[in-house]
């Protein structure tokens, strides 16, 4: 019909009705989520982490509030592959959805295990890569901090399935353009950028840090403005599709984040204030789009006009 | 179980620092079992950013649902200065709440402070049910036995404890529990016992204590700083004893979804302990 609106995006090969997901580690394994809304609403469920065995996690407390956002040190606890393969993914088969696997490890021989594994199952659809884990042969350095390990991470990756894969960046890095190139000179389909900010909480009455772990990832609007920034520069510097995640509350700010290049978007502490946050923000961009009578969503990606300003300002 | 706003219809001080709030939500009303909870938060509030778990306090038949809360941090005072006729985010209902499975003869109800919000859905439904119900309830001084007076009228066996002696027994509400039991007829009496508890960390590690010694069942309400409440974070977990992952490490379950009732038996209570938060409530 000539004047339907267009929602649907195409990331890294795979065609999405609406462009946004829900973030890892917000939804569970979808199942939980089912519970308030109908997951075939959205443009694809990423699921839980997962690690080729089953992580117990941190010890609590693992959460504190923070202004406009939370710390976490879940400390990646889930399931294992086996047991996601064995009793959730056979759940999800009945949601006319796109379900995407994320997947960790700290050896390049687990992350391997998995994207072999999963990368064949028939429910999904692209392998999100947290890169954001220590690297035990490296002393503990992230994956996603060292652009060899990157590169040779992601390279390796590419040897064992077909299966898209989309890389998701750590904002803890110095510079996460160069760690963007190299995801994608080694092969990553899109890259989703950022996963949590390290932070930490204090007590002083007991004087003692909040969280067990002690440190944890930030989320939550508090993180937009950083991550805003981060997928402006990475969506100039990449030709392959951009993932905007970072404290997104409402169509509004998934608009944001379009206007800055990203091809999709990911919704995930706002879960936690509201299980229907991503449903609503997907009528909320609906809206959008007809109120400025624009036809296709792809129109607007990366449509920030910024008319020479920013470029090279220094503070 | 369903995320919706709520127009509060009456928000007021029943003591100091204790609030009643109530909203109207037929499908709640009607689906809330007892000790299950409701996640509450304003629906644009930044800074308190989460939202904050409350009991489900009441249910009523037009559909009403009340929550009873006590104000200890920035969450409960920002609803505290909620007004009628303004909007909640609610979801809910959440949680395994309490199982009174058929052999409950006597149900033995421990309250402490505030944990009277937990329980008591709980006392109306055994009240309804025609079961014998004993409520030991405890606080600092007689102001915080919230509807003290309603309780008794309601058909229960009310045991008063305050640990200032303005109302009823003057000590801990687990010291009278224990000193009502063995003034009671052990053996006829404690085996058709089932106890459900909700209090501070303290009074029910005590409780649990005094149930272990007597081989009466207990169920526990226990509280954790939430995000979600409805299990996808996994950040309000207590570890379960007994289970050993296979590193030898502990297991954890989530007190949002595997609980907030646990059983006895299902509580390592040095653990829970060492978990409780620093949540700003």
């Amino acid at each position: 019909m000539a004047d339907e609106i267009s929602l649907s995006v195409e990331v890294a090969g795979i065609a999405l009705k609406n462009p946004v997901m829900t973030a890892s580690g917000t939804c569970g394994y979808g199942v939980e989520l089912a519970a308030f809304v109908d997951l075939s609403r959205l443009g694809a469920v990423v699921l839980k982490g997962v690690s080729v065995h089953p992580m117990p996690g941190n010890p609590p407390p693992r959460i504190v509030e923070t202004a406009g956002g939370m710390l976490n040190a879940i400390g990646l606890q889930n399931v294992g592959m086996r047991t996601l393969i064995d009793e959730y993914l056979p759940r999800l088969e009945q949601y006319r959805v796109p379900v995407i696997a994320n997947i960790l490890g700290t050896t390049l021989e687990e992350y391997c295990l998995l994207a072999e594994t999963l990368g064949s199952h028939p429910v999904i659809k692209a392998l999100e890569v947290n890169v954001s884990c220590p690297n035990v042969k490296k002393g503990g350095i992230s994956f996603g901090s060292d652009p060899e390990a990157l590169g040779e991470l992601v390279r390796h990756l590419r040897t064992q399935t077909d299966t898209p894969l989309i890389v998701k960046l750590t904002p803890n890095v110095t510079d996460i353009v160069r760690l963007a190139r190299t995801a994608e000179e080694s092969g990553a389909h899109a890259v989703s950028l950022i996963n949590t900010v390290l932070g930490m909480a204090v007590d002083a009455k007991s004087r003692r840090p909040v969280l067990a772990h002690i440190v944890g990832g930030l989320s939550g609007p508090a993180v937009k403005p950083i991550a805003l920034r981060m997928v402006w520069e990475v969506s100039r510097a990449v030709s392959i599709p951009v993932i905007g995640v970072g404290g997104i509350m409402t169509a509004e700010d998934a608009i944001e984040f379009f206007l800055c290049g990203a091809r999709a978007v990911q919704v995930g502490t706002a879960h936690f204030l509201d299980p229907g946050a991503s449903v609503r923000i997907i009528e909320g961009i609906y809206e959008y789009l007809q109120e400025h009578s624009i036809r296709d969503i792809t129109s607007i990606i990366g449509g920030l006009e910024t008319g020479g300003a920013g470029e090279g300002q220094r503070f | 179980m369903k995320s919706a706003f709520a127009t509060v219809l009456s928000n007021a001080p029943v003591a100091p620092n204790y609030f009643l709030l109530s909203f109207v939500d037929p499908d709640l009303s009607g689906q809330a079992r007892p000790g299950q909870f409701l996640m509450v938060s304003l629906p644009w509030s930044r800074d308190p950013f989460l939202p904050r778990p409350f009991a489900l306090f009441d249910v009523l038949e037009d559909g009403g649902v009340q929550i009873l809360y006590k104000r200890v941090g920035r969450g409960t005072s920002l609803l505290s200065r909620v007004r009628q006729g303004e909007e909640l985010r609610v979801v809910g209902p959440l949680g395994r709440g309490f199982g009174l499975l058929g052999g409950t003869d006597h149900a033995v109800v421990v309250a402490g402070g505030i944990g009277i919000a937990s329980v008591h859905l709980l006392l109306k439904l055994c009240l309804g049910r025609g079961i014998r119900s004993s409520l030991f309830y405890g606080a600092r001084t007689g102001a915080e036995l919230i509807g003290l007076g309603r309780l008794e009228s309601m058909g229960l066996e009310v045991h008063a404890a305050t640990e200032d002696g303005t109302v009823g027994y003057k000590g801990l509400v687990s010291d009278l529990l224990s000193s009502a039991l063995a003034a009671g007829d052990r053996r006829a009496e404690t085996h058709k016992m089932r106890a459900f508890v909700c209090g501070s960390f303290p009074m029910m590690e005590a409780v649990a204590g005094v149930l272990e010694r007597w081989g009466i069942p207990g169920q526990f309400s226990l509280e954790s700083v939430m995000a979600c409440g409805y299990g996808v974070c996994q950040g309000c977990v207590v570890e379960t004893p007994g289970h050993r992952d296979r590193d030898g490490g502990p297991e954890y379950v989530r007190v949002c979804t595997e609980g907030p009732v646990f059983s006895l038996e299902e509580i390592r209570w040095s653990g829970y302990r060492a978990c409780r938060g620093r949540g700003d409530g």
